[in-house]
């Protein structure tokens, strides 16, 4: 164990758990990338990793001074399985999310409309956004692509005459008939109609859709 | 090295990396601040107990709990992924935008589009870090050639006078806001400034979409 001094120790702690415990002044500090620590390392019970640190598993933090838990210099990435969650002392929760399918529309249907499996504009929620893109294009028919709400909504709404070619995106913010302005309130759970204005001939036409959202739950 | 047993390794691993490695069933810890893990029950576990800093990237496959604010400073951005990698992205832009004696009145455009396209406005805010020497009294804020107030309207030029817009816009976005195209800000006062340059801080929060990638 060169290095090591008899101030410097590893042993049981009295929970029964291994335990790294510099002496006073020193923080416990993994590589050596030549970054200096920033002013939140000051301590003995600090830990300092210069280089990346991975959990394989759950992540707790409990931060100790009014403003800050984990601050961050450098970007939040949530990858495609993480939402965020704002949640109050009663359970009551804001979900920050995103949803997403592919709706086929089948040769010989879309004039009059094909309706989406999930749903995609769950409630109760804001809608911030609806994005789509053409994955792959019919082989004939189909020129132009309407997406809109089931029910509450208009065929329209989210996507107004757009074109069906591969690749092709829309936004609504951009793209609808222009009646949502900005986000708009979503009370039940709705699926979305793809309305083509002629059936999709020859191959099928497959659409990606993602709806971006903010969904409230009450306390518990 | 009291306190050490042959139980307790630290050695390399299969990868030449260095590795601790405690006996079954118990935890590692960092520190001494008397406090008890929050959940952590395994050998496989690790507890800081006071602060901790990474100066590169933080993977976690589980769950992050947090137990106060998520605080991105300036540089940082709050991004969702999803399988196909459309995305959306909580951001901020920024600017001090001065407004030079004899000018105000036609208005004044921010240098860069503080408003992005494909975006959700959710708010403006702002504040007066330079009065203007005289003339001007009030200014407005809002997108060009969309809303000349949205943001703020009528709001006085004093030194550190703030504002937000879904309290002191005109009314005109009774919430967050569609943006479709990349937007310049505009600020008009009621007067053109004299004596002294005017000049304020203004930020927009938003949100940026981006579609499916494939």
């Amino acid at each position: 164990m060169i290095g090591l001094t008899t101030s410097h120790k590893v042993k049981p702690n009295a929970a029964g758990d291994w335990q790294i415990m510099p002496p006073p002044g020193i923080f416990t500090q993994i590589g050596n990338a030549g970054g200096p620590a920033s002013g939140l390392i000051l301590g003995p019970d600090d830990f300092h990793g210069s280089g990346k640190v991975e959990a394989n598993n759950n992540l707790c933090l409990i931060g100790v001074t009014p403003t800050e838990a984990l601050r961050l210099a450098s970007h939040l990435d949530l990858d495609a399985e993480a939402d965020m969650i704002v949640e109050e002392a009663r359970g009551g929760r804001l979900f920050s999310a995103k949803i997403t399918e592919e709706v086929t529309i089948p040769i010989g249907q879309g004039a009059a409309g094909v309706w989406g499996a999930e749903a995609m504009n769950p409630g109760p929620a804001i809608i911030l956004s609806v994005m789509s893109r053409i994955t792959q294009a019919p082989g004939g028919g189909a020129t132009l692509l309407d997406i809109g709400r089931w029910g509450p909504g208009n065929p329209d709404e989210y996507l107004s005459n757009g074109t069906v070619n591969l690749g092709d995106t829309s936004d609504s913010a951009t793209d609808g008939d222009g009646v949502n302005a900005g986000p708009v309130y979503q009370d039940i759970d709705t699926v979305l109609l793809y309305t083509t204005n002629n059936n999709v001939t020859i191959s099928d036409m497959k659409v990606r859709l993602t709806t971006y959202y903010m969904e409230f739950f009450p306390p518990t | 090295m009291s306190g050490l047993t042959t139980s307790c390794r630290i050695r390399p691993n299969a990868l030449g990396d260095w590795q601790i490695l405690p006996p079954a069933g118990q935890i590692t810890q960092i520190g001494d601040a008397g406090l008890t893990a929050n959940g952590l029950i395994s050998q496989d576990d690790f507890f800081v107990t006071g602060n901790m800093e990474v100066r590169d990237e933080l993977y976690v496959t589980g769950v992050t709990t947090l137990f106060n604010d998520l605080w991105l400073e300036p540089a940082a951005n709050l991004r969702m992924y999803g399988q196909h990698n459309e995305s959306t992205r909580y951001a901020r832009t920024s600017e001090q935008i001065t407004i030079p004696v004899g000018q105000g009145l036609a208005g004044i455009l921010s240098a860069g589009n503080m408003c992005p396209n494909h975006s959700v406005i959710l708010g403006a805010v702002g504040r007066v870090i330079q009065a203007p020497g005289g003339g001007a009294t009030l200014f407005d804020v809002g997108r060009n050639l969309v809303g000349p107030a949205e943001f703020a309207n009528n709001v006085a030029v004093a030194l550190n006078t703030t504002f937000t817009s879904p309290a002191d816009g005109d009314g005109s976005n009774a919430g967050p806001v569609h943006n479709a195209a990349d937007t310049k800000i505009k600020i008009t006062t009621d007067a053109n400034v004299t004596g002294t340059d005017m000049e304020l801080r203004i930020a927009v929060f938003y949100m940026r979409m981006y579609p499916p990638e494939s």
